[in-house]
């Protein structure tokens, strides 16, 4: 039977390509279901050795693509070096009842290949906050102990820097030799120790190869040649993406196969049997439908494509949509609060500079509402920061103000600039939601309703990181700090999450602590749509650790017939 | 006679700048096009002194920047940018009787010696403009391969990152 699986994956990105890992490696018959086109490792990769000379505006989007893509045009990886990995606003439109800006990639490989690729394993307090302290109306059926296997089967496969700090706030993991602070990183650090027992700058943990180990070898990886230029996609196979990494080395199996241009219209709920059967599909380029069947479906269509999918499947059992019979599904979905950023100029290891490019920054664990709720609000914040020398654009007040000079003291590294950014939790609430529209698409597919904003508590986060912020950076010595909110709707973060939220309370949970729909337990969630809370640590990591537990459990269950 | 040639008898006799003057907002013909070309062109060789090279006598500095403007540009910022430029050039036809381009070199430094003058007001919001053009050009010649690879240090494959190395007197920025 040529469209009959063991198991189907919807979505190729970042947690479902560990999906169709785990389950080829174990020798099910699994197919990847992708709405976008076929993304080739290296070869599709067309802007990733160009220099800005080579490109027509030297890098920079015209300002007619600009206008047509407002939501786009917000996001900091989209230029015209990688305008052709991003979803145009109107290639697939929604609805913002609220401003919502939804950044996505439609191709193999998902937003893994366009994807900021900070990775920290989440600490106990983050799970235990949330029933803690009362917030978000769920608590987390796992706790890190469950996870934390998980996160190191994961990062040993994708290879993550990082250096064993020893805080409970940022759980170590099984890192590659780290990256290196800079010289003015790493005396503010010194800094903020100093005044902050409590708070302890670490480099931050990346999902690049600082070395190449057995494992990676194997998937035809290689060191990370500090470039930067990832976003375009590495035809070095040096940061993780399911392109290089999970879906070649599933494809090894011969287990796997991949459809492209395949668009999930449903999935399909068998009445007698009381269990999905399959997934219905409407190809992007002739909108022809085709079923695929399999005893186990995982959703990763990434958090809003796949409660709109779960909303779209509609059975007599289920009219309000697969995993929706407490009416939750698409509910409490929540993000990052990214809004925040300080900076001030450093006055110190002005005879010091760094060679190469570093790709990612330093990061503070959050230090707020960690033993119990002593904040006027709830959940916490991480600040990251990066020291750095001001470019050629500073403002150089020379007379005269041209010539040759004028042009030498520009090309000088300037005085350094340290920006601090907040990445804050949002507390989960049942009025911010992804529902389904009137008005389908042109595959006659209700198109996604946003209706999320920020609460009181994230303006009463962002005055508490401001106020903190510009502590920590007066203590370190620096003089000119400048707060600045970016005002920035929800989704520009990208990790939204939620929706299908994990719980052990079915009257409110979507999904239960192995991410089966409490509905249906052939069907399991663990892309953001399954997180209970967004704790304040970059979300990939755990997506990915909770994919492969779910994929090990259901793998055992099909083994044993339960499912 | 081809329309450079015309666009240098206009020039010259500062009749064009009559006709730029009168900036339409939505787009440069090709002949604003190229007058402005040759007008960034000038400003840029000013700012950039011994680094400016037009070995071939092109126009590639000034049109870059011409062509940067009308594609990555908002309208209405266009139109603020080329009416100020606008306003330079008439002061240089009123003043000396010839546009920016066909001043001699030291009247051109003079200009914008006094265009960075907070004390000296040649139009309205002359610094603003001044240091938005003279960003133009530091940015065609930085992002462009002379000045990102002959004066910027350019690491295509930087193959490691060293936190803290030595600052010397003469090191430049390290292109990113």
């Amino acid at each position: 039977m040529e469209n009959q699986f063991d198991v189907i994956v919807i979505g190729s990105g970042i947690s479902g390509s560990w999906a169709a890992k785990e389950f080829c490696d174990q020798g099910y018959k699994t197919l990847v279901l992708e709405r976008g086109r076929y993304l080739e490792h290296v070869t599709d990769y067309t802007t990733a050795m160009n220099e800005s000379w080579d490109m027509e505006q030297r890098g920079s989007m015209p300002a007619t693509a600009k206008a047509e893509n407002p939501v786009l045009s917000r996001c900091y990886a989209y230029n015209d070096y990688t305008k052709d990995l991003f979803v145009p606003d109107q290639a697939h439109s929604y609805v913002q009842e609220k401003p919502f800006d939804w950044i996505r990639g439609y191709h193999l490989g998902g937003k893994g290949i366009m994807w900021a690729r900070q990775v920290q394993r989440w600490s106990q307090n983050e799970f235990s906050s949330p029933g803690r302290d009362g917030y978000g109306s769920l608590s987390w059926p796992i706790a890190y102990k469950d996870l934390a296997p998980w996160y190191s089967h994961v990062e040993t496969f994708i290879g993550v820097s990082g250096n064993r700090d020893g805080l409970e706030e940022a759980p170590d993991g099984e890192f590659l030799k780290p990256w290196e602070m800079n010289a003015a990183e790493a005396s503010i650090k010194e800094k903020i120790i100093t005044h902050f027992p409590n708070r302890t700058p670490v480099i931050g943990r990346c999902a690049h190869l600082t070395e190449v180990k057995e494992i990676h070898r194997q998937q035809g990886r290689n060191t990370c040649l500090a470039r930067t230029r990832c976003e375009r996609g590495c035809p070095l196979g040096a940061y993780f993406s399911p392109n290089s990494s999970t879906l070649p080395w599933a494809q090894k199996t011969g287990n796997l196969t991949i459809q492209t241009n395949q668009i999930v219209a449903g999935i399909i709920y068998d009445e007698k049997n009381q269990r999905a059967s399959g997934v219905q599909t409407i190809d992007r380029h002739s909108k022809k439908r085709q079923t695929f069947t399999a005893k186990v479906i995982f959703v990763n269509a990434a958090t809003i494509n796949s409660n709109a999918i779960l909303l779209n499947s509609k059975s007599a059992t289920f009219p309000n949509g697969l995993g929706n019979s407490n009416g939750n599904l698409g509910k409490y979905v929540s993000f990052h609060n990214y809004r925040g950023s300080v900076s001030g100029k450093y006055h110190e290891n002005l005879n010091s500079y760094y060679y190469g490019r570093r790709p990612t920054s330093i990061l503070i664990p959050n230090f707020r509402n960690i033993n119990g709720n002593d904040m006027n609000f709830k959940g916490g914040y991480l600040v990251n920061y990066t020291a750095s020398r001001e470019g050629w654009g500073r403002s150089i007040n020379d007379t005269p103000p041209f010539g040759t000079k004028y042009v030498e003291q520009a090309a000088k590294p300037g005085p350094w600039r340290v920006r601090m950014y907040m990445q804050g939790e949002t507390v989960p609430i049942r009025e911010n939601e992804i529902k389904l529209s009137q008005e389908v698409d042109e595959y006659g597919i209700p198109s996604p309703v946003m209706n999320v904003g920020y609460t009181d508590n994230d303006e009463k986060l962002l005055v508490d990181f401001f106020e903190q912020a510009a502590s920590m950076l007066r203590k370190a010595g620096c003089t000119d700090i400048r707060p600045s909110d970016t005002k920035q709707a929800p989704g520009l973060d990208i990790h939204e999450m939620g929706g299908a939220r994990m719980g052990n309370d079915p009257k409110v949970a979507v999904t239960n602590a192995h991410n089966q729909l409490y509905d249906c337990k052939n069907v399991f969630v663990t892309d953001g749509a399954c997180m209970t809370s967004t704790g304040t640590k970059n979300p990939s990591l755990t997506f990915m650790a909770m994919t492969a537990r779910a994929a090990n459990f259901a793998a055992v269950q099909m083994k044993e017939g339960v499912l | 006679m081809d329309r450079r040639a015309s666009l240098k008898i206009i020039a010259s006799t500062g009749l064009g700048y009559s006709l730029l003057t009168s900036f339409r907002p939505l787009g440069l013909t090709a002949f604003e096009s190229r007058s402005w070309s040759s007008f960034m062109e000038s400003f840029s060789r000013i700012i950039l002194g011994n680094y400016y090279s037009n070995p071939q006598g092109n126009l590639k500095k000034g049109a870059f920047i011409v062509c940067y403007i009308e594609q990555c540009w908002a309208k209405k910022s266009q139109e603020t940018f080329w009416e100020a430029a606008s306003n330079l050039q008439n002061y240089c036809v009123n003043s000396f009787s010839n546009p920016f381009e066909n001043l001699t070199d030291s009247q051109q430094k003079n200009i914008i010696s006094s265009l960075f003058d907070a004390n000296i007001s040649l139009f309205e919001e002359d610094v603003r403009w001044a240091g938005i053009a003279r960003y133009l050009s530091l940015f065609e010649f930085f992002s462009g391969e002379q000045g990102a690879t002959e004066v910027l240090r350019h690491l295509p494959l930087p193959g490691r990152y060293d936190g803290d190395i030595p600052l010397g007197p003469l090191d430049t920025l390290y292109r990113h």
